[in-house]
Formats: structure tokens, sequence, C-alpha cells
């Protein structure tokens, strides 16, 4: 989504940004924009499909929220999400100290979460689908409908064909990408192709996932309607974007 | 919080404010209800897709056409809250004569089944078109990209609906309907990535039929003419009816 006018308030109140040694936190300018564009996605994904409700009143999970990209944003806006997970312990930490009436704790790699069934009005996650397996990736959307009310809504974000252009031009410090040679036509074949061991120290569980967003329609839809996709709605990762799935839990 | 797409009376004022229309919808069940069901949701979907990507600026104050009005199933809930469109045309002359008689201000007029149109270069700011593509053959709705993209200004912007999965499946199961459907599966679409069945229609000046769009194609083919740079898959709105994607292009400044 193109957004020429945000509000980046957000960005003064809650302090100093750890440097997450991602590429697209080096610069506190990108950081903000980044997360002010994903909030107003996802903000404005909820008044579609629940035109009379108060984001502020709702029960919400981050999960995913590294340094709180998007809960900072959404948390000086309406108050929310109430809670928020992540497997990074530093990333925890230290949004945990800016955050602190918001619960935020360290999630496994696999499921369960702590939560009861049928806890959340709303989940959001941006940036998580995009670094699971298939298998995690299915697991985990089980995981989200468990914890999600009836009528509850999951807003998650996945990276398709722009994505996959970047990953194949983009090469790593010194070895090739690993999506060299991924092709379009291949990840419309397979519908999810994961390169794990992307990055150092997170080991071959977390890597690079590209979705097919037919195939996202089709197969997630299995587990829990996906409602509309945006593709190329999410203005995240610099120059990048990625495609929101809007999914309702049946009530 | 439940999630919930209800209309509010607010949402629906439009429908009491001006005459009903003649002959709406004539396959729904509920011809009103759902008229004005999927008017109001239409409009509701376009003036989100122009307030997402102009942001801050005044609807009220853009060049607007609709392309394919119809009798004004969005033409009326947009006129009504923004005296916009500025200028609407469709290829059927009886419903501008209503059109005419409740929203002059839109400027109602014929269209035709090919380009081009009288509007000069750069006229519009925003060009949106629902359930237009949806009916063209596959050449002729190229033909009119180029068209929408000679009349936006710069940085302009095109929303234009298409259908795919859902709508094709709608036409599988109503054979009453579209007989011709009955064999196009969702494979035959992804590979194909455009699918038109119609016939030559009387008056029409060409084919008229259904076409079903991979949402993909058209990211690929149509950002040859203009950058599709969102695509809201089953997002045009309308739901009853089943659902249609929004394009959204801008045409490069």
């Amino acid at each position: 989504m193109t957004v020429t006018e945000l509000d980046t308030a957000w960005a003064e109140k809650y302090g100093e940004f750890p440097n997450t040694g991602m590429n697209t936190n080096k610069t506190r300018d990108v950081f903000v924009r980044n997360g002010s564009a994903i909030f107003q996605a996802l903000e404005q994904a909820v008044m579609d499909y629940a035109p009379g409700s108060n984001l502020g009143e709702m029960t919400v999970l981050d999960f995913g929220c590294g340094i709180g990209r998007v809960a900072m944003p959404f948390h000086h806006k309406y108050g929310r999400p109430t809670h928020a997970c992540d497997v990074l312990k530093k990333y925890v930490d230290w949004l945990s100290d800016a955050l602190p009436d918001v619960d935020i704790h360290r999630s496994g790699m696999e499921p369960p979460l702590k939560f009861d069934d049928e806890t959340f009005d709303l989940v959001y996650s941006i940036s998580v689908w995009t670094h699971m397996d298939n298998d995690a990736g299915t697991a985990w959307l089980q995981e989200i409908k468990r914890v999600l009310k009836p009528g509850g809504m999951a807003l998650i974000s996945t990276s398709s064909y722009g994505q996959l252009e970047k990953h194949r031009k983009h090469r790593l410090a010194d070895r090739k990408s690993a999506w060299e040679g991924v092709t379009d036509e291949q990840v419309k074949e397979e519908g999810v192709v994961f390169r794990g061991n992307e990055f150092k120290n997170m080991g071959e569980a977390y890597g690079v996932t590209i979705h097919d967003p037919d195939y996202v329609m089709r197969e997630w839809s299995k587990i829990m309607p996906v409602q509309e996709t945006r593709i190329r709605n999410i203005g995240g990762a610099a120059g990048g974007s990625q495609d929101l799935n809007i999914m309702i839990k049946e009530a | 919080m439940t999630v919930s797409r209800d209309l509010t009376p607010e949402d629906t004022a439009w429908a009491d404010h001006f005459p009903e229309p003649p002959r709406i919808n004539m396959n729904a069940k509920k011809p009103r209800e759902s008229f004005v069901f999927n008017g109001t949701m239409l409009f509701r979907q376009l003036e989100r897709a122009i307030l997402d990507y102009k942001p801050g600026e005044d609807i009220a104050a853009m060049d607007i056409l609709e392309f394919g009005c119809g009798i004004g199933r969005c033409a009326l809930p947009f006129f009504y809250k923004y005296q916009r469109p500025n200028q609407c045309i469709d290829m059927a002359a009886k419903p501008l004569e209503f059109l005419r008689e409740v929203i002059p201000g839109a400027n109602p007029q014929l269209s035709r089944y090919e380009p081009p149109l009288d509007f000069a270069d750069d006229s519009f700011d925003v060009i949106y078109s629902i359930s237009v593509w949806t009916h063209m053959t596959p050449e002729v709705g190229m033909k009119w990209l180029h068209e929408v993209k000679r009349m936006l200004k710069p940085g302009g912007l095109a929303l234009l609906s298409t259908s795919s999965f859902v709508p094709l499946k709608r036409h599988r199961e109503h054979p009453e309907r579209s007989a011709e459907w009955g064999d196009v599966s969702d494979d035959d679409l992804r590979r194909e990535g455009v699918i038109f069945r119609g016939k030559e229609m009387k008056g029409m000046g060409g084919l008229y039929g259904c076409t079903v769009h991979n949402p993909d194609w058209v990211a690929e083919h149509w950002s040859q003419v203009m950058p599709v740079l969102e695509t809201r898959v089953n997002g045009a709105g309308g739901e009853m009816d089943g659902l249609q994607d929004l394009n959204i292009m801008q045409k490069p400044a």
C-alpha cells in the first residue's frame, strides 16, 4: 500500500529501538515507516470486516511481534495488542519494557500457545509465515484457529512473486542466494516453497517461504475461510511487499 | 466483538433517498435487498481503495468516471455521499434515462463497444469499473485498458473488477444461467489465465458474455499497460452475488 501521510508519532514515544541485525531495521526511518504502513493496512482490514467494532476493546494477539514494529503503532492508537509473542528472547525482553501493559511472552517454534481456546478477537501476524516451512505453517494455522473466538479474525501476511524476484537477486553475504533458479512456475506448481537456514543462528527451521496466493486461498481455507487476499497490500520489508490474508473463524 | 459486515441504516440511506431503479438484478431472489447490499458494499470498497492510495485527498473534488454504470448500483451510493462520479457511461440506453433523471450531475452518457471515448487525455483522477471486464473478450478488454490509461491523469487510479475462482464456481454451479461454463475447471483458469465464453449480441457491436481472470494473469499482463499496485482477491464487495477481485492500478506520474 502506498501511504503518503503516516502517523509516526509512536516512534517518539517508545524510545530508542535496538538494532535487530536485519536489513530493514538498519535505519530508524525505514523501521518507523514500515511499522506505520503495516499497522494502517491491518487497521483498515479490521474496519472493512468489522466496521462497527472498537479495536480498543478487542482481545488482540501479535503473533511474532519482534521488537514491536507493528505492536508499537497499534498500541499508540488503541492500547492494543493485549498480548504478543515471539521466539526470540531478546525481542520479548525489550518489548516487555517498552509496552509494560502488554502480556508478552516467548513462544516455541511449534504449537501450542499458552492461551485457552477462543481467547482472541483478532490475531495478526506479519512476516511470520514468510519464515516457516509448510508443516509448521499448517500447524500454527490450526493453533491460531484454536485461540480465536468464533467470528474472530486472523490477518496473516505471506510473500509471493514480488518477494521471490527480490530473493532471486539477493545474495546473502558471500554465498549464492538459495533462491537462484526458483521460478515463478515452480511456486505455482508447488504452492509453497521454503528454503531453510537462511539466517545465522536461527537453525534449519527458520528460513524464507514463498506462497502462491491462489494456493493460500485454496488450502488455508480448508482450515479457516480466507475471505480475501490483498496481494501486495503490505508495504513492509524495504522495497518489497507482502500479501495480506484475511481469515475469519466460523461462528 | 463479533466480526460483522452488517450494514447500518446510514450505510444504506442512499437507497431510500433515490427512487427505485427499473429492472434491478433479475437473477437475485430478493432483487431490491441484493441491489442495496451489493451497491453499498461495492461503493464502500471503492471508497476504501481510493482513500488507501490517495490518503487525505478530497474525493468530492476529484474528477471521477464510472465506466459501465448500469442502473447505478455503485453510482447512486457514490453520488449520494460525494456528488461523484461526475461522469458515467454505459452501453445500455434505458438505464441511462433513469440516471439522467436522478443524478444528472453524474452526466450519464452512452458508451461504445470499443474505444475511443470522447474524453480528453488526462481527464480523471479515478476511473472505476465494476462488472465490466467480467463481460468483455480479452482483446476488447485490453483495448479498453489502454483507453482508461489515456483518460487518467498522471498518478490517477483505475479500480477495475475482475472475476476469478469464486464467480467461476458459481458459473459452474448454475448451468441454467450459464451452461457453457459447466466444463471449465479452476485448473483450466490457472492454465489459461483468462477465459471468455460468449456470443454475438444484437445491438452490442460484438461478442458479449462472461469472462474470468486468474489474478496472477491480470497482474502480469495488465501491468504491461499500467502497474497493478494491488489485487484484492474477493475484495470488490457485493458478496451476495459472488465476489469479484478489485485490481488497483495507477498511471505513472
